[in-house]
C-alpha cells in the first residue's frame, strides 16, 4: 500500500518536472504564480511584527515628562521639517547637567553647534541647499534602531537658549522611552478599515494562489487520461494529480520565501507613500509563516483534487464531465446575503451579547462578514457570466469566436478575473470607508501633501520682526499676515473669530471681494447674538498663540455691515463656520506677547518655495517653525488613519500588480492550451487581429460582468461598514469609476502583452503532431 | 478452436441521442487475431472500447475469462487493463512528459515494479521492436511510425492476453502502417496474445484470422478469412 503510494507519488513528480519545453513552461509558470501568492502572503504575516517593531522604536524615545527627583531634565522641543517633500524632524536639546537624560540612540546630548543625525538624513546633508540650514556640525549618526523608518530624517541638535514656555511647547523630559505595553489599541473604526483592506488584499491572493495550481488543466486531463489507459485506477489518478500539483506549489513555496527573503533585504531602499521598511523588521509571526507553509501545498492539492470532483478521467483521452451541472444560485446568494446579515447586525446592534466595538468578538465576526461579502464576487461571476454569455447572439467573428467559447466553458475565465473584481470590490468599499472617516475627520480624500499653496510659520516674539523681514525677501511668497484666533464674548454668547488681512484672504479665496474694516461670516453662521453694536470681550490665550487660559484683553464692538458669505462667487475655499475679521475691523487687538502665527500664500509654480522659506528662517533655529499642509498639522487619529490609508494603499498596489501578472500568466497558459486550435483557425485564413480580439472579448466579457459585480458588492460593502462606523455615506464614485477603468486597463495591457504569445501560436508549424 | 478469451453478447450502447451499438456480439478466442471492420461511424470503435473495459455498455455483457466486466470495480477493472490488456491507438496515446522508455514502462510502474526494474524490462521490448535506440527521446521528438512501434512496445510489455489496437496503422503512411501491423501481430504471436484490431483498411485487415463487421451498430461474423 505505502510502496504503492510512494509509486503513483513518485510518478506524480516525474510527470510534474520533465517533459520539454511545454512541461517545463507549465512548471514554470504555475511556479511562478504560486510563489507570488506565497511572497505576498509571507510578506502580509509580517505586518504586525513591523508595525510592532516601529511602534517599539517610536517608544523608545517618548518622552517623560513626570519629575524625578535627583534629575534636571533635559529641555526637549520637537519641531518639523521638510526638504523636496521629505519631512525631517528636528528635537532641540538642552541639558542641564550629567544627570539630564539622554535619547536613545546617541552618546550625549549635543551641544550648542553641534547635531546628530539619522542615515536618511546624513545622505540628504549632501545637498548644499539643506546643508546651508544647518549652521551645527554633524558629530554622528544616530543608532537605527531607534529611528522608526529606515529613510526617516531625523536630528538631534543642541540649543544654547531653549526654555521652557507655552508658546513653543518645550518640555522638561526626565526620562526618555516609556514601556511598550502602555501602548493604545487601535480605534475600532481604523480596526474596521483594516480588517476590510487586509481582507480585500488577502482573498485575491488565495484565488491566485488556487488559480495558479489549476493551470494547464486540460493537458493535465489529457496526461492523466493516457495513465488511465495504462492500468490506473481512479484513485490513484488522483494520487498521481495530487503529486504534480504538490510539486508545483512547493517549488512555488521555494520560489515564494527566495522572493520575500531578497525582496526583504532591499525593503529599506524602497519607499513607498513615504514609508519604508527595515529588513530585519520583516520577520513573519512564526504561526503564520508556518500557516502559509502548509496552506500553499495544501491548498494546491485540494484545488487539484476538488477540479477533479466532476471530471471522469477514461483511458480514450477523452475527458468527460460527470454531467453538465447548471450552476445554481441560491448557495452563491447565500454567501454574500449571510455577509451582509452579519454586518448589517453590526450596524443595527452596536453591543449585543458581548460583541462589544472593538474588542476580539466583535473584529472576527465583522471579518467574516466582510470575507462573505467579498467572497460573493468569485461565487456571483460563475454564475453571471454563465447565464449572460448563454444569452448573447450575434455579433462580428472575434465576439462570436469568444462567445462561443465561453459559453462552452467559462469557469476557466471567470476564475482568472475574479480575483481582478475582488480587488475592485475591496477597493471600492475602502474608498467610501475612507471618504466616510475622512469626512468624519474633517480631512480632504484629495487631500495633497506636497502642495505648498499656503504654509503657516510661528515665531517667538523676539524674532517676529526678523521673521517678517525674511517673509518679504523669500521668492515665491505671494503674500502672508500675521493671524490671530480671538474669542469674542457677550455674555453667555461666544464667537469664535480668525484675524486675516484681505490680501492673503483674497489670494486663498476665501473672500474674492475683500475691504479692510470689514467683517465677513459664513452663510451657515447664526449671528443673531451678536448683532451690529453689541458690546463683547476679546478673549485671547494667555500668552501663547493657540492654547493656554483664556484673558481678556480689551473690548470690541460689532460693526455695521457684517457681510454674510451667501452666494457662490463671494468665496471658493469654504471654511466651514468661519468668522473673518480684517484689521482694520479690530485696531485695539493688543500687541503680540509671547509668539506670532503668520499664514502664508505661496506661489504654486516654485514647489521650491517651502525648502527656501526654511532655508531663509533656519538661522533663527528653533525660534521659527514652518508647516505647510503637511501630517504635523494632523491629530493622533487623522494621523492613524491616514497611516492606515497609506498602508492600504501600498498592499493594493501590490495585490493589483499580482493580479496583472497572474492574469497575464493565465492568458499566456489559455493560449499555449489551445495553440492546435489556434493555428488550426489561422491556416484556415482567420486574421490573427481576428484571434487577438477574441482573446481580449474573453477576458473582456468576464471582467466587465466581474467589475459590475464589483460595483454592486463594493458599495453593499461600503454601506454596510459605514453603518457600523455611524458614519455618513460618502460614495466616491469617481474612485469607483476610475479603479473599474483601472480593471479595464489592466484586461487591456495583458491582452496586449499576449499578443507576440498569440503570433507564435498560430504559426502554422503549430499544426505540425509530431 | 481454442478456447474463448472475451466476449461481448448482446452489446448495446448510445451517446446521448446516437445509438452507436445496437446489440453487437463477437468472441475472441486464445491466439486469435480478430480484425474489426465497418464504415466510418459504424461503431467498431465502439465495440472495442466496450470490449476492453473502457466505456461500460447500456445494456449486454462483456465477459473475460468468464468474468462479467460491468461486475468489476474500477479498481480492478483498471488492474485488467494493467495486467491483461494491451492498447495500440491511432495516436498512441504515450504520455508527452515521460520519455519513450518510462512510457513503456510505466504499465509496470503503476503495476509496483521498481524504477530499475521496469526499465530494464521495457528496455528489452523496445530492442525487440527496434526502437531501442529512441529510448531517451520524447513522444514530441519521434516520427508518427516510431511513435506508433514504441506504443506496441507498451502495449506488450506487460505479457497481455489481449492487445486491443483501434486503427494502430491510421495516422501512418503505407510504408510505416505494415512495418507497424506486421510488428504487432509477429509479436502477439510469438508471445500468444490475441488482438483485437480495429481498421478500415483491408490490407491492414489481411494479417488478422477472422473478421467481424460492424454496420449500424450490429456485428456481422465473416467466416475465418485467410
Amino acid at each position: 500500500m505505502v510502496r504503492a503510494w510512494v509509486n503513483d507519488f513518485r510518478i506524480g513528480v516525474r510527470l510534474a518536472i520533465s517533459g520539454g519545453r511545454t512541461s517545463l513552461a507549465r512548471f514554470v509558470l504555475s511556479t511562478i504564480g504560486i510563489g507570488l501568492a506565497v511572497a505576498v502572503l509571507l510578506l502580509a504575516s509580517s505586518v504586525g511584527p513591523i508595525l510592532e517593531a516601529r511602534a517599539a522604536r517610536e517608544l523608545v524615545n517618548t518622552p517623560n515628562t513626570d519629575a524625578v527627583v535627583g534629575v534636571k531634565p533635559t529641555l526637549r522641543l520637537g519641531t518639523t521639517s521638510a526638504f523636496q517633500g521629505q519631512s525631517m524632524d528636528l528635537i532641540y536639546l538642552r541639558g542641564a547637567d550629567h544627570t539630564s537624560p539622554v535619547p536613545a540612540g546617541i552618546p550625549r546630548l549635543p551641544e550648542p553647534g553641534e547635531m546628530y543625525v539619522s542615515n536618511a538624513l546624513a545622505a540628504l546633508l549632501d545637498d548644499p541647499l539643506l546643508r546651508e540650514r544647518f549652521s551645527e556640525r554633524v558629530i554622528g549618526v544616530i543608532d537605527p534602531a531607534t529611528i522608526r523608518d529606515p529613510r526617516e530624517s531625523v536630528a538631534y541638535l543642541g540649543s544654547a537658549d531653549l526654555r521652557i514656555d507655552t508658546a513653543t511647547r518645550t518640555e522638561p523630559v526626565y526620562s526618555f522611552g516609556i514601556p511598550p505595553h502602555e501602548t493604545r489599541s487601535l480605534d475600532p473604526d481604523a480596526l474596521l478599515l483594516l480588517l476590510l483592506g487586509t481582507l480585500a488584499v488577502l482573498i485575491p491572493v488565495f484565488i491566485f494562489l488556487v488559480s495558479s495550481t489549476r493551470i494547464a488543466g486540460v493537458d493535465r486531463d489529457r496526461r492523466l487520461s493516457a495513465l488511465r489507459l495504462v492500468g490506473c485506477d481512479n484513485r490513484q489518478i488522483r494520487r498521481i494529480a495530487a503529486a504534480e500539483s504538490l510539486v508545483s506549489s512547493l517549488s512555488g513555496l521555494a520560489l515564494g520565501t527566495s522572493l520575500f527573503l531578497v525582496g526583504r533585504q532591499l525593503a529599506d531602499r524602497v519607499t513607498l507613500y513615504r514609508a519604508s521598511v527595515y529588513p530585519h523588521d520583516i520577520v513573519p509571526v512564526p504561526w503564520m509563516a508556518a500557516l502559509v507553509v502548509l496552506i500553499a501545498p495544501l491548498l494546491a492539492v485540494f484545488a487539484t483534487q476538488f477540479a477533479l470532483r466532476r471530471t471522469i478521467i477514461e483511458p480514450l483521452g477523452v475527458v468527460r464531465y460527470s454531467k453538465p451541472t447548471k450552476r445554481r444560485l441560491a448557495w452563491r446568494f447565500a454567501v454574500v446575503a449571510l455577509g451582509v446579515a452579519i454586518l448589517n447586525f453590526h450596524g443595527s446592534n452596536r453591543a449585543v451579547n458581548g460583541l462589544g466595538r472593538g474588542d476580539d468578538m466583535w473584529a472576527i465576526s465583522i471579518a467574516i462578514g466582510v470575507a462573505l461579502v467579498l467572497l460573493g464576487v468569485p461565487a456571483l461571476l460563475p454564475w453571471v457570466v454563465e447565464h449572460v454569455v448563454g444569452r448573447i447572439r450575434g455579433g462580428p467573428t472575434s465576439w462570436q469566436l469568444a462567445v462561443r467559447r465561453l459559453q462552452l466553458d467559462s469557469g476557466t475565465s471567470s476564475r482568472v478575473v475574479s480575483g481582478v473584481a475582488v480587488v475592485l470590490a475591496g477597493a471600492i468599499a475602502l474608498q467610501a470607508t475612507f471618504a466616510s472617516m475622512a469626512e468624519g475627520l474633517a480631512i480632504s480624500i484629495q487631500y495633497n501633501d506636497s502642495s505648498y499653496a499656503s504654509a503657516a510659520v510661528y515665531a517667538t516674539r523676539s524674532t517676529m520682526a526678523e521673521t517678517e523681514r525674511t517673509l518679504n525677501t523669500v521668492p515665491g511668497v505671494n503674500a502672508w499676515s500675521l493671524t490671530r484666533s480671538v474669542e469674542l464674548r457677550a455674555g453667555e454668547d461666544v464667537m469664535l473669530a480668525e484675524v486675516m488681512n484681505c490680501e492673503l484672504a483674497t489670494l486663498n479665496r476665501l473672500i474674492t471681494d475683500c475691504v479692510d474694516g470689514k467683517v465677513y461670516v459664513e452663510h451657515d453662521i447664526n449671528l443673531a447674538a451678536f448683532p451690529a453694536g453689541r458690546q463683547t470681550t476679546i478673549y485671547l490665550p494667555s500668552g501663547d498663540r493657540d492654547f493656554g487660559d483664556l484673558q481678556p484683553a480689551g473690548g470690541w464692538i460689532v460693526p455695521q455691515g457684517v457681510q454674510r458669505l451667501t452666494e457662490r462667487g463671494q468665496w471658493e475655499n469654504r471654511i466651514p463656520g468661519m468668522v473673518l475679521v480684517t484689521p482694520g475691523a479690530i485696531p485695539q487687538l493688543p500687541a503680540i506677547k509671547v509668539a506670532a502665527t503668520y499664514v502664508l500664500n505661496l506661489d504654486r509654480s516654485r514647489p521650491d518655495t517651502g525648502d527656501r522659506l526654511r532655508t531663509a528662517l533656519a538661522p533663527l533655529g528653533w525660534h521659527t517653525r514652518i508647516t505647510t499642509t503637511d501630517r504635523a498639522a494632523l491629530t493622533r487619529e487623522q494621523d492613524t488613519f491616514l497611516s492606515i490609508r497609506r498602508g492600504l494603499l501600498i498592499g493594493a498596489v501590490f495585490t493589483l500588480l499580482l493580479a496583472g501578472l497572474s492574469l497575464l500568466v493565465l492568458a499566456v497558459e489559455h493560449i499555449r492550451e489551445r495553440k492546435r486550435p489556434l493555428a488550426v483557425l489561422a491556416a484556415s485564413g482567420v486574421p490573427t487581429g481576428v484571434l487577438a480580439r477574441s482573446l481580449l472579448w474573453q477576458i473582456a466579457i468576464p471582467i466587465a460582468l466581474g467589475v459590475l459585480i464589483a460595483v454592486l458588492l463594493g458599495t453593499v460593502l461600503s454601506v454596510e461598514t459605514v453603518l457600523i462606523m455611524q458614519g455618513p455615506l460618502v460614495v466616491d464614485w469617481v474612485s469607483a469609476v476610475t479603479m473599474a477603468g483601472a480593471g479595464a486597463g489592466l484586461v487591456l495591457i495583458v491582452s496586449l502583452l499576449t499578443l507576440p504569445f498569440l503570433r507564435s501560436a498560430t504559426r502554422l508549424d503549430s499544426l505540425r503532431t509530431e | 478452436m481454442s478456447e474463448v478469451l472475451l466476449s461481448g453478447t448482446d452489446l448495446i450502447k448510445s451517446f446521448g441521442p446516437t445509438d452507436a451499438l445496437e446489440g453487437a456480439s463477437m468472441l475472441v478466442h486464445e491466439n486469435e487475431i480478430v480484425a474489426i471492420l465497418g464504415p466510418s461511424g459504424s461503431g467498431k470503435s465502439t465495440l472495442l472500447h466496450c470490449l476492453a473495459g473502457i466505456v461500460a455498455p447500456d445494456n449486454g455483457v462483456v465477459s473475460y475469462r468468464g468474468r462479467d466486466l460491468a461486475a468489476m470495480t474500477d479498481k480492478e477493472r483498471s488492474a485488467l487493463r494493467r495486467t491483461d490488456f494491451g492498447f495500440v491507438f491511432q495516436f498512441g496515446q504515450l504520455v508527452p512528459e515521460l520519455s519513450c522508455l518510462e512510457n513503456v514502462a510505466l504499465p509496470l510502474r503503476l503495476g509496483g515494479a521498481r524504477r530499475k526494474d521496469a526499465e530494464a524490462t521495457a528496455r528489452e521490448w523496445m530492442d525487440r521492436i527496434e526502437v531501442g535506440h529512441l529510448t531517451g527521446k520524447r513522444p514530441g521528438e519521434i516520427s508518427g511510425g516510431q511513435g506508433q512501434r514504441v506504443a506496441v512496445a507498451r502495449a506488450l510489455v506487460t505479457g497481455p492476453k489481449v492487445i486491443f489496437a483501434d486503427e494502430p496503422t491510421g495516422a501512418l503512411d503505407s510504408f510505416n502502417g505494415e512495418q507497424v501491423i506486421r510488428l504487432l501481430v509477429d509479436t502477439a504471436r510469438d508471445t500468444g496474445a490475441s488482438i483485437v484490431l480495429v481498421t478500415h483498411e483491408a490490407r491492414v485487415a489481411a494479417y488478422s484470422d477472422r473478421e467481424v463487421v460492424v454496420r449500424d451498430g450490429k456485428t456481422r461474423q465473416v467466416a475465418l478469412a485467410h
